[in-house]
């Protein structure tokens, strides 16, 4: 027991890093904050995004 | 008297408070009443009377005859009668003088020889002390005759009463070799004591208690000499003479010193001096030391039929085997059969001891015994307790933090992908009833977090896995087994035996 309650909290050390802002398109990006993909790949706010219309089919 | 048969027994009597002091004893007989200085006297007087007597008879005798003679005086008077009378008057005067002359010689002789008797008396102290040791020794208290009679013997260390009574003292406390030491000072302070019968006697059942053998020959008018080595078998001379073999029995010996040796191959030669007094056997023992430059060859040598164990164990422990204590030898072993036996060994303050040994035929074992103390156990146990408790906590601690830091992560995760997710179509208001907003900064904290708690996690959890091996080191270490030596075997059946140095 004690064993396996030591393995978990081990296996926290070797978790995930956070989320980055890497992103390839915008859907990477936050873009209902107003994020979006910069030409180096990176999520951004910008004002023209913020300004931006929504994205509506209609 | 018989010194033997008054050995305390029955004489418990009161002593009466006026006695007449009188020790009749070796020849020496003196009153208390009666002091040296007035026998002197008295004999001086006595002979200064006869000799005043005789003179004066003398004297008178002379002027007799020369009255006689009608002539006055020595050497008076003429013609033939009267040189005659001259002549017979000096003839009986030179005769009275001659009488008077040795007279006054045995009267000198009497008092030279009573002045010596008077100092041959012994003190007053003397007596005091002997008659005390005398009486406390028939009345059976032993110390305080042996220190009476020790102190006479000191004033006057020639005589053999104080010794005689000291080893009749020797015998009651049954310490026979004093005895038989105070016993031979009494017969040469006076081999001719009237005593002598007695205080031989008393030395030989002194003898005999110390199992030493006795002499049933005749000693004429010498005695005997006994020779013991702390080896048997060496061969003994006596006066340069080859006497026989050790131990000796008791052998007829003139009176007088005595160079004795005592020889064996492969040790050194011991000599001693026996001095051999009348009536008694004389016992002398000569030590033998091995002699290491000897080298000695057994052609046919003894095949052992047993092993020996030697046990280091701490001081006053109790070692037995198959539940019995045994003695050690010379050289500190046990001597077992051969086959396997138990060993336990207890001490306290020290855990007991148990194993099982296999003696071999000719063979020595030693065992180290583990000092492993009680009070070191449970200081042990103590430490590894802590120490599984700190690995308890520890690790609870790693798996609670590791836990918070899973967690952390997921929700900066979570909170990521619902933030790409959330629609750009629906305005803002509308979602955040349905998901909080979380910011890239929340979602960098939160994140932050993640990796703080894994890392005290990870700490954590990498002590409590050190805590948890000291714990188990401390709890259930277990005391070694005993380191065991083993001598080689010592020969086998036929075989030459070589002792010695090379």
């Amino acid at each position: 027991m004690l064993v396996s309650l030591l393995a978990f909290g081990g296996c926290a050390w070797f978790d995930d890093g956070a989320p980055t802002r890497a992103c390839k398109t915008n859907r990477d990006c936050f873009a209902a904050q107003g994020e979006v993909c910069t030409a180096d790949g990176v999520c951004e706010v910008t004002d023209a995004a913020a300004a931006a219309p929504r994205e509506v089919p209609q | 008297m018989v010194v033997g048969a008054e050995r305390g027994g029955g004489a418990r009597k009161t002593l009466p408070v006026l006695r007449r002091v009188v020790v009749a004893r070796e020849g020496v007989t003196a009153t208390g009443t009666v002091t040296a200085a007035a026998a002197v006297t008295a004999t001086g007087m006595v002979a200064a009377a006869v000799t005043a007597i005789v003179i004066a008879t003398g004297r008178r005798r002379d002027a007799m005859r020369h009255r006689g003679s009608g002539r006055g005086g020595v050497g008076g008077g003429c013609g033939e009668g009267g040189g005659r009378r001259m002549i017979v008057g000096a003839t009986e005067g030179a005769r009275s003088r001659m009488q008077a002359s040795k007279l006054r010689w045995m009267v000198g002789a009497i008092v030279m020889i009573a002045a010596a008797t008077a100092t041959a008396q012994p003190s007053s102290q003397f007596l005091a002390e002997f008659q005390a040791g005398t009486d406390a020794y028939r009345l059976g208290q032993y110390a305080e005759a042996r220190a009476h009679l020790e102190r006479a013997m000191a004033i006057e260390p020639s005589l053999p009463g104080p010794p005689r009574f000291l080893a009749a003292v020797d015998a009651a406390e049954s310490k026979w070799a004093e005895c038989v030491g105070h016993a031979r000072t009494a017969i040469i302070a006076n081999p001719a004591s009237s005593e002598i019968a007695a205080t031989r006697k008393l030395h030989d059942d002194c003898r005999a208690a110390l199992d030493r053998p006795a002499f049933t020959g005749d000693y004429a008018d010498g005695g005997a000499l006994a020779v013991e080595t702390n080896i048997a078998g060496a061969v003994i001379t006596i006066g340069g003479l080859r006497a026989g073999a050790s131990p000796l029995p008791p052998k007829a010996m003139a009176l007088g010193k005595v160079e004795v040796t005592a020889s064996k191959a492969g040790w050194k030669t011991a000599s001693g001096t026996a001095t051999i007094i009348p009536g008694v056997v004389t016992d002398l023992e000569l030590v033998l030391a091995e002699d290491p430059a000897t080298l000695t060859i057994d052609s046919n040598p003894a095949v052992p039929t047993e092993g020996w164990v030697r046990v280091d164990a701490a001081a006053g422990a109790q070692i037995t085997f198959d539940g019995a204590a045994l003695a050690t030898d010379d050289r500190g072993r046990y001597q077992l059969p051969v086959g396997v036996h138990d060993l336990e060994v207890t001490a306290p303050g020290y855990l007991p001891y148990r194993r099982s040994v296999k003696v071999e035929r000719g063979q020595e074992l030693k065992i180290v015994v583990p000092r492993d103390s009680t009070a070191g156990r449970a200081a042990r146990r103590q430490k590894g307790m802590i120490a599984l408790g700190a690995a308890a906590g520890l690790g609870l601690v790693g798996t609670v933090t590791g836990w918070m830091a899973f967690a952390a992560a997921d929700d900066a995760r979570d909170w990521a992908e619902l933030e790409r997710l959330r629609p750009t179509t629906v305005p803002l208001s509308e979602t955040l009833a349905y998901a909080p907003l979380h910011t890239r900064a929340e979602i960098a904290a939160r994140a932050d977090r993640s990796r703080t708690l894994a890392i005290v996690s990870g700490v954590s959890v990498v002590a409590s896995l050190a805590a948890l091996g000291a714990g188990i080191y401390f709890l259930a270490k277990l005391p070694a087994d005993a380191p065991v030596e083993i001598g080689p075997t010592v020969g086998d059946g036929w075989g030459v035996s070589i002792r010695g140095a090379l």
